[in-house]
C-alpha cells in the first residue's frame, strides 16, 4: 500500500502503522445514525460537545479530502477519466441463478461472461473535479432510478422533488439538489427515502411487493402511511424503525420485532432458492463437503491443523488449544485500552490457563507467559483458573499491542503480538460460492466470512519482561 | 414510637450479570480526580472470592462494626476513644496500599512521541502515584469471575464454616459456580463510622438516611476507615479527607435515582422508602447472631398501619414521603415478601441495602446429568445446591440458613409457578403443593415475578420528594439557599456569614 490514511479518536495499532492520522470526532461529538439487531429503535448519535482539539466528524472529514480532491483536479485530472467497476454477483438480482456449477473461466472451462461467470464488469467516468460538488449533492441517479432492496423497488422522484421545495439545497453546473453539506441534513436525506423512518416510501415498498406476490401487503404500511421522522423527531425520544418489506418483522401496534413474521404471516417467499425455509443445499460445493444437510463438525487436531509444524515442541512448553472469545472489558478492540477498564480487569490482556495444566509448567496466576506457534507469538500475563477446561487457553479478542506488550525473546526480541498473531486466515471455501440462490453476495448477508480461529499453541513461563 | 423515613435499596443478585456499568457510573461521576484513583464507592465482586479491598470481610484484621457481649451496651470492635488513642501512630486495622491496589495508567504519550525506530512502540503501565513504572500485580476487581481458583476464591472468608467436603466440591470443575456481589455504602441505621468520628465529621441526614462526611469537619483521623465494618470509607490522600458513597444526593434531591441505580444493565436494583422505629435501634442488633434478621425486621413500621402514620405525622414526615413509603418496593422485597437480606447482619451496624440472594448458583444442581423438576424432591435440590446454603447464609443472615433456604423455596416456588403456567410440563396439584411447602400464594408470586422480569423505571425507583427547605432552615434562610441541590446542614454559602 502506498498510503495509509487512518480516521481515529485513539491511537491504536491501526494508527500507528498509517502514514497519515487524522483524528475523528467521537460518538457524543458528531451528529449520525446507528442501528443495531439488538432491537428496532434507531440511535441517533448527537453532537453533545465540539470534537475535541482539531478532531472532525467522519462526514466533514470525508468532505474535506472530497474538496482537497477538487481543488487538486485541474491539476492531475484535468478531464474525466474512464475506470473500470468490479462489483460482485448480488443477491436479488437474476445473478441468483448465474453459477449452479462451479466453472473457471480462467481455466478455460467456461467464456468470460460478465455478471454471469464472473464478476460483473462496468465502465465509469469519474470526474474528480466535481468530486466535492457532488459530496453534498444528493445526485440525479437517486432520483431517477428510485431504491431497491429485497427484490422491491419504488420511484422517489417525487418525494425527491418535494424535498427540495422546504430543504437545503445545493446548486452547481445549472442544476439544483437536496443537500448533504452538513451531517444533519445527510442524516435527514436518509431518513426521508428510507422506508424504515418515512411511511409513504414503506408503502410504496409493499406496493412493489405485493406485484410480485400477487397477494395485497399494503395493509401493513397502512396506518404508518403518514409517519415521516426526522433527526430532531429521534433526538426528542426513541422511534421505532417502521414495518417493511426491506425486514421481515411486523412492528405494528407495538409488537416486538421478530424475523420472518411476514414470510410465515403475509406469505412471502423467503430468500431462498425455493422461496422456502431452506435446509437442504445442492450446491456441488456443498454436496463435495458433506455440508448439504446441517452437519456436526468436530474441531480441528493438531495434526490436522498444523499450527506447529516449524515450532520446536519441548522446551519447557505446554501445547494447548487456543481460542479467542469475546471478551468482558472490551468491545473487539475499542475500550480495552482506556484506563478505566484496564484497571477493573488486569491492566493487560491476558491469556487464561487452566490450574492443573499451570501446574505441568510451573505457572502461577499473574506470571507472565510467552504464548507462540508456526504463525506468531504473544507475551501476556496468566489468569490461572479451573473455569478453564484442560487443555485449552483462551485470550478475548481483539488485544491491542499499544499497552505493555513485552518483546518476545522466541522471536529475537520482537515487540510480541495479539490474540490473531497466532491464528491464521483459513478461508471456508464454502463461504465462497456465490451467484446460486440464497448463496449470492450482499453486504452483511452472504460472504466470505467466520474465519475459524480455533488453533493450537505452545505456552511456557516468560522469566523477563522486556518493553 | 420515634418513626424515621429511610431511603432503602435494594440488590437483586439473580439479575446481576457482574457488568460493572455501575462501578464505571459511579467512578466517572464521583471518583475520577487525584486522591480518589483508588476509591471504588460501588464495587461489584466476584463470590466466592475474597472482594476489594481483599478479605475486607476479615473482621479479625480489620475490626469493623459493633461487638455484643449479652451485656446491654454494643461495643465497637476498634476506635472506641480509649483504643483509637492507643493507635493514634500505628493502627493496625487500617487498611493498606496492599490491600487495596497501587492506581496506575499507562504512558500514552510514548505512542506519538516514540522515536522512529524498528519495532512497535508500547505504553508502559506506570504508578499514578509516584509516576514510575510499575509491575501490575493488584486491582479493585482483581479476581473478577475466577471462581474456583486457589488463591482467590479458596480464601473467600464465607467458605471458613464450610465442610472439607463441601468446600473441595465448590472447585470441582463440573460444580463450580459463582455469583456477583456489587456493593455500595449500607447507609446503615447503627453506623459505626459515625460513631468512630472522632471529629463529629460523619452523620446520618434525618430525612432520608443517607450517610455524609462534612467535608470542612473532616480531620482526617481515618477512624472511619477503620470502624466501617464493609471498607466503605476511603480516605483521599491529596485533600486529606475521607469520603464515601452519597448516595447521588444531588440526583436524589432532583428527583433521579443514583448514577448506579440508573445505569444498571439489569436492572437489578430498587430504591424505596423504609420507615423504622429509632426507639429500636440499636437494642435490635443486641439479639445472637442467628436472631438479628428477625429483630432487625422487626425495627421497621408497616406504612399502611394507621398509628404508624400518625406517628410519623407527628415526626414531620410529609404526606409525600409517606406516600412513597406505601408504594416502596423495599418494603415489599423486606417484609412482604421477605426476599431481600443485608449483608453480613452480625456487623451488628444495621444496614439499609438489602440483597435478594441468588437462586441460580442453587438451582443449578444436576443429579446423575438431569435437571429434577420433580415436587417431590423439590427441595432435596436446594439441600444437595451447588452453592451451599451455608455459604448464602454466612453472607445474607449471620449463618441463620432457614432465612436463607425460607428465601429460596419463595424464589423456585416463583420460577416453578411460571413454568407451570407458561411451559405447561407441570400438575397444577404439585405446583399448589410448592407453593404452600413455600409459604407463598398465586398472588403473591404474580406480584415478585411483576416485580423482578417487568418492572418499569418508575416501580423500581419510588423516590420520595426530598424537601430540602426544611432541613435548611435550621441553619439558614431557604430563600437564600434556593436552588442549592446537595447542600448540607452545613452549607458553604452561609448568607449569615
Amino acid at each position: 500500500m502506498d498510503l495509509v490514511v487512518d480516521l481515529n479518536f485513539r491511537m491504536d495499532t491501526s494508527a500507528l502503522y498509517s502514514d497519515i492520522v487524522l483524528p475523528a470526532a467521537t460518538f457524543y461529538e458528531k451528529n449520525d445514525l446507528n442501528s443495531t439487531d439488538m432491537h428496532s429503535f434507531i440511535h441517533p448519535l448527537q453532537a453533545a460537545v465540539t470534537p475535541c482539539w482539531e478532531s472532525k466528524s467522519d462526514w466533514d472529514i470525508f468532505k474535506g479530502i472530497a474538496a482537497a480532491t477538487a481543488a487538486m483536479a485541474p491539476q492531475y485530472f484535468p478531464d474525466p477519466v474512464k475506470d473500470i467497476l468490479v462489483s460482485p454477483l448480488m443477491h436479488d438480482t437474476p445473478a441468483e441463478l448465474a453459477q449452479p456449477t462451479v466453472k473457471d473461466w480462467a481455466k478455460g472451462e467456461c467464456d468470460l461472461i460478465p455478471g454471469k461467470t464472473a464478476p460483473n464488469i462496468k465502465i465509469v467516468t469519474r470526474d474528480f473535479s466535481q468530486v466535492y460538488n457532488r459530496f453534498i449533492s444528493l445526485g440525479p441517479n437517486f432520483r431517477n432510478n428510485g431504491l431497491s432492496m429485497h427484490g422491491t423497488h419504488y420511484d422517489v422522484d417525487d418525494a425527491y422533488d418535494a424535498y427540495m421545495e422546504t430543504h437545503p439545497t445545493e446548486k452547481w453546473g445549472g442544476k439544483q439538489y437536496p443537500s448533504l453539506r452538513v451531517d444533519k441534513d445527510a442524516c435527514n436525506v436518509i431518513l426521508h427515502f428510507a422506508p424504515e423512518t418515512n411511511g409513504e416510501m414503506a408503502w410504496r415498498a409493499y406496493e412493489s411487493e405485493s406485484i410480485k406476490t400477487g397477494i395485497d401487503h399494503t395493509h401493513l404500511a397502512k396506518d404508518t402511511r403518514a409517519v415521516r421522522y426526522t433527526f430532531d423527531d429521534l433526538t426528542t425520544q426513541p422511534r421505532r424503525t417502521l414495518t417493511t418489506p426491506f425486514w421481515t418483522g411486523i412492528t405494528n401496534g407495538k409488537r416486538t420485532y421478530a424475523a420472518y413474521c411476514q414470510n410465515i404471516e403475509e406469505n412471502i417467499p423467503f430468500r431462498t432458492l425455493t422461496g422456502r425455509q431452506h435446509l437442504y443445499l445442492d450446491h456441488e460445493t456443498y454436496i463435495a463437503f458433506g455440508e448439504n444437510l446441517p452437519t456436526f463438525k468436530p474441531r480441528g487436531e493438531l495434526r490436522q491443523t498444523r499450527d506447529l509444524v516449524q515450532t520446536p515442541k519441548g522446551g519447557g512448553g505446554l501445547v494447548l488449544n487456543y481460542l479467542t472469545p469475546h471478551g468482558k472489558w472490551h468491545i473487539h478492540s475499542t475500550y480495552g485500552d482506556t484506563q478505566r477498564m484496564k484497571t477493573l480487569s488486569r491492566g493487560c490482556y491476558p491469556v487464561w490457563v487452566n490450574d492443573k495444566d499451570a501446574d505441568l509448567i510451573g505457572i502461577e496466576d499473574n506470571d507472565w507467559i510467552e504464548v507462540f506457534n508456526d504463525h506468531g507469538v504473544v507475551c501476556t500475563r496468566a489468569i490461572v483458573s479451573a473455569r478453564i477446561p484442560t487443555g485449552i487457553c483462551l485470550l478475548y479478542h481483539a488485544p491491542e499491542r499499544t499497552l505493555g506488550v513485552p518483546k518476545s525473546p522466541e522471536r529475537g526480541m520482537k515487540r510480541a503480538g495479539v490474540h490473531n498473531s497466532l491464528t491464521r486466515t483459513r478461508m471456508k471455501p464454502l463461504f465462497m460460492i456465490g451467484g446460486y440462490g440464497q448463496f449470492t453476495y450482499a453486504f452483511n448477508y452472504w460472504g466470505p466470512q467466520g474465519v475459524n480461529r480455533d488453533t493450537f499453541v505452545i505456552v511456557r513461563k516468560l522469566d523477563k519482561v522486556v518493553y | 414510637m420515634d418513626v424515621r423515613a429511610h431511603v432503602s435499596v435494594i440488590f437483586h443478585l439473580d439479575k446481576c450479570i457482574g457488568c460493572h456499568t455501575c462501578s464505571v457510573a459511579c467512578k466517572n461521576v464521583w471518583t475520577d480526580r487525584p486522591g480518589a484513583e483508588y476509591m471504588w464507592w460501588n464495587n461489584v465482586e466476584t463470590k466466592p472470592g475474597t472482594g476489594y479491598p481483599t478479605r475486607w470481610e476479615n473482621q479479625k484484621k480489620f475490626n469493623g462494626g459493633w461487638k455484643w457481649d449479652g451485656s446491654a451496651k454494643l461495643e465497637m470492635r476498634c476506635q472506641s476513644k480509649a483504643d483509637a488513642f492507643l493507635k493514634l501512630f500505628y493502627n493496625p486495622n487500617q487498611p493498606n496500599l496492599d490491600d487495596y491496589y497501587e492506581p496506575f495508567t499507562y504512558k500514552y504519550d510514548d505512542l506519538f512521541t516514540a522515536k522512529l525506530g524498528d519495532d512497535q512502540p508500547t505504553a508502559i503501565p506506570i504508578s499514578l502515584i509516584t509516576g514510575e513504572p510499575i509491575e501490575i500485580k493488584s486491582g479493585p476487581n482483581w479476581d473478577d469471575d475466577l471462581s474456583g481458583s486457589t488463591i482467590y476464591a479458596e480464601n473467600d472468608l464465607n467458605l471458613d464454616n464450610l465442610t472439607e467436603e463441601e468446600r473441595n466440591q465448590l472447585f470441582e470443575v463440573e460444580r463450580l459456580t459463582m455469583f456477583y456481589l456489587p456493593r455500595i455504602c449500607n447507609h446503615c441505621a447503627n453506623p459505626t463510622c459515625v460513631a468512630g468520628c472522632p471529629s463529629g465529621a460523619i452523620y446520618k441526614r434525618g430525612e432520608d438516611g443517607i450517610v455524609l462526611i462534612n467535608q470542612e469537619k473532616c480531620r482526617g483521623w481515618r477512624a472511619c476507615v477503620a470502624a466501617c465494618p464493609y471498607k466503605k470509607i476511603y480516605y483521599n490522600w491529596k485533600t486529606g479527607k475521607s469520603e464515601k458513597c452519597v448516595l447521588c444526593f444531588p440526583r436524589l434531591e432532583t428527583g433521579q435515582p443514583p448514577a448506579c441505580f440508573h445505569s444498571c444493565v439489569g436492572r437489578i436494583r430498587y430504591m424505596g422508602v423504609m420507615l423504622y422505629d429509632a426507639d429500636r435501634v440499636p437494642d435490635a442488633m443486641k439479639v445472637p447472631d442467628r436472631a438479628l434478621v428477625e429483630s432487625q425486621r422487626m425495627a421497621f413500621l408497616d406504612p399502611n398501619n394507621p398509628e404508624v402514620i400518625a406517628a410519623a405525622r407527628a415526626n414531620g414526615i410529609s404526606e409525600e414521603f409517606l406516600d412513597s413509603a406505601k408504594n416502596s418496593p423495599a418494603w415489599k422485597y423486606i417484609m412482604e415478601w421477605k426476599l431481600a437480606l443485608p449483608l453480613h447482619i452480625e456487623y451488628r451496624t444495621m444496614p439499609m441495602l438489602f440483597y435478594v440472594p441468588p437462586l441460580l448458583p442453587v438451582m443449578g444442581k444436576s443429579v446423575h446429568g438431569t435437571y429434577n423438576h420433580e415436587a417431590k424432591n423439590f427441595f432435596t435440590c436446594l439441600e444437595e445446591s451447588r452453592l451451599p446454603v451455608k455459604y448464602l447464609a454466612s453472607l445474607f443472615s449471620a449463618g441463620n440458613e432457614q432465612i436463607v433456604e425460607a428465601v429460596m423455596r419463595k424464589l423456585m416456588a416463583v420460577r416453578y409457578y411460571k413454568r407451570w403456567q407458561s411451559v405447561g410440563d407441570m400438575n397444577e396439584n404439585d405446583v399448589d403443593k410448592i407453593l404452600r411447602d413455600a409459604r407463598t400464594t398465586r398472588e403473591e408470586v404474580e406480584q415478585i415475578y411483576a416485580m423482578t422480569a417487568i418492572p418499569t423505571h418508575f416501580q423500581r425507583f419510588v423516590l420520595p420528594p426530598l424537601q430540602r427547605e426544611e432541613a435548611i432552615e435550621s441553619t439558614c434562610s431557604p430563600e437564600a439557599c434556593k436552588g442549592c441541590t446537595g447542600f448540607s446542614l452545613d452549607p458553604t454559602f452561609n448568607p449569615r456569614a
